[in-house]
C-alpha cells in the first residue's frame, strides 16, 4: 500500500506541471501519440534489417530483427498476462485532482502497453546497435514520462512497463537461441523474395 | 500510411547511404539521397500531425489540433493488429518505390 501512495503521490507531482507552458502541452500530446513512437522503434527493425557492410554482417542483423519481432509478441503475451493478476484503473478514474489531456482509454493502465513494446524493441537492438538501443531506452522512457505528464498512466506502470520490455528481450532471445534454425530457414526464404 | 511510407523511404535512403546499398537508392547521387532520406524522415510526422489542417474549419485551440491524431480504438482509432498489417503494408510500398527509382535510375545512366 505504501509503494501505491508513493506512486501516486509522484504521479500527482508530474501530473501537476501540465496545463501551465502550452509548449509542453503539445510537445507531450505529440510523444504520446499512439503511432509515433512505436512506429519509430519499427522502423528502427526495417533500418536494422539492411545495415552490415557485407552479407555476413547483414544475416547477424537481420537476426536481430526477428528477435525484436519476437519480442513484441512476448511483451504483448507479458501485458496479457499482467491483466489477469492486476486490473488497475487509470490515474484520473480514481484521483481527482488529475488533469487529463489526452483520450480516455479503456484498458487497465498497469503496464504502460506502449512502453513495454518499444523497451522491448530498443533493449534486443541495443545488443546490435549500441547508439540506436540507448535512444530508443531513453525514448521509450520519455514516453512514460509524458503519459504520466498527460495523466493517462501512473510512474509505477511506465517503470512496470519498462521492466516487462526487458523481460519480453530477454525471452525473446533465449527463445531465438532455441529455434535458430527455424529462422535461419525464414532468412533463406527471405533472399529468395529480394527482401535482403 | 502516408507517414510509414514516407519515413520508410527515409530510413532506406540512410542505411543505403551507410551501407552503400545501390539497389535502394533513389537517385545516382548519394548525397542527394542522404538529405531526401533526412527530409522525409522528418517530414514523415510534420505530414501526418498538419494534416488535419485541410477538413478543420472550426476555430479550435493549438493543443486541441495536435490532440486530433490521438483517436482511441474505439472512437476511430486504429487497434494494434491493424496497425502492424497496415505498417507492414506500408514499409514493403516504399520499398518497392525505393527498388523501382534505384532500376530506374540506373537504366537511364547506362
Amino acid at each position: 500500500m505504501e509503494i501505491i501512495n508513493i506512486d501516486q503521490n509522484i504521479t500527482l507531482l508530474i501530473n501537476g506541471f501540465s496545463g501551465h507552458v502550452l509548449f509542453f502541452d503539445i510537445l507531450f500530446v505529440i510523444i504520446t501519440n499512439d503511432y509515433l513512437i512505436p512506429v519509430l522503434s519499427a522502423l528502427s527493425l526495417f533500418y536494422l534489417w539492411f545495415s552490415g557492410i557485407n552479407s555476413i554482417e547483414r544475416y547477424i542483423s537481420q537476426k536481430f530483427v526477428i528477435t525484436g519481432i519476437s519480442s513484441i509478441i512476448f511483451s504483448n503475451i507479458i501485458v496479457l498476462l499482467s491483466n489477469v493478476f492486476w486490473l488497475r484503473s487509470r490515474p484520473y478514474e480514481t484521483l481527482d485532482s488529475i488533469n487529463l489531456l489526452f483520450y480516455r482509454s479503456t484498458d487497465p493502465s498497469f503496464p504502460s502497453n506502449p512502453v513495454v513494446v518499444c523497451s522491448a524493441i530498443f533493449f534486443v537492438i541495443t545488443f546490435r546497435n549500441k547508439i540506436i538501443g540507448i535512444l530508443g531506452l531513453l525514448m521509450s522512457l520519455f514516453l512514460g514520462f509524458s503519459k504520466i505528464y498527460l495523466g493517462v498512466s501512473y510512474s509505477l506502470d511506465v517503470i512496470g512497463g519498462f521492466l516487462f520490455g526487458i523481460l519480453s528481450g530477454l525471452f525473446s532471445f533465449l527463445f531465438i537461441s532455441f529455434f535458430s534454425r527455424f529462422i535461419e530457414r525464414i532468412l533463406r526464404s527471405v533472399k529468395i523474395f529480394g527482401l535482403n | 500510411m502516408l507517414m510509414v511510407v514516407m519515413m520508410g523511404i527515409g530510413i532506406l535512403q540512410l542505411v543505403s547511404y551507410s551501407y552503400r546499398i545501390q539497389n535502394l537508392w533513389l537517385t545516382s547521387n548519394s548525397s542527394i539521397n542522404l538529405y531526401c532520406g533526412i527530409i522525409l524522415l522528418i517530414s514523415g510526422p510534420v505530414v501526418f500531425f498538419l494534416l488535419p489542417i485541410i477538413y478543420i474549419d472550426e476555430k479550435i485551440s493549438l493543443l486541441e489540433f495536435f490532440s486530433l491524431r490521438n483517436i482511441n480504438d474505439i472512437d476511430g482509432g486504429i487497434a494494434g493488429f491493424q496497425q502492424s498489417i497496415y505498417f507492414c503494408l506500408s514499409l514493403l510500398i516504399s520499398l518497392l518505390l525505393c527498388k523501382l527509382s534505384s532500376f530506374i535510375t540506373k537504366k537511364f545512366s547506362n
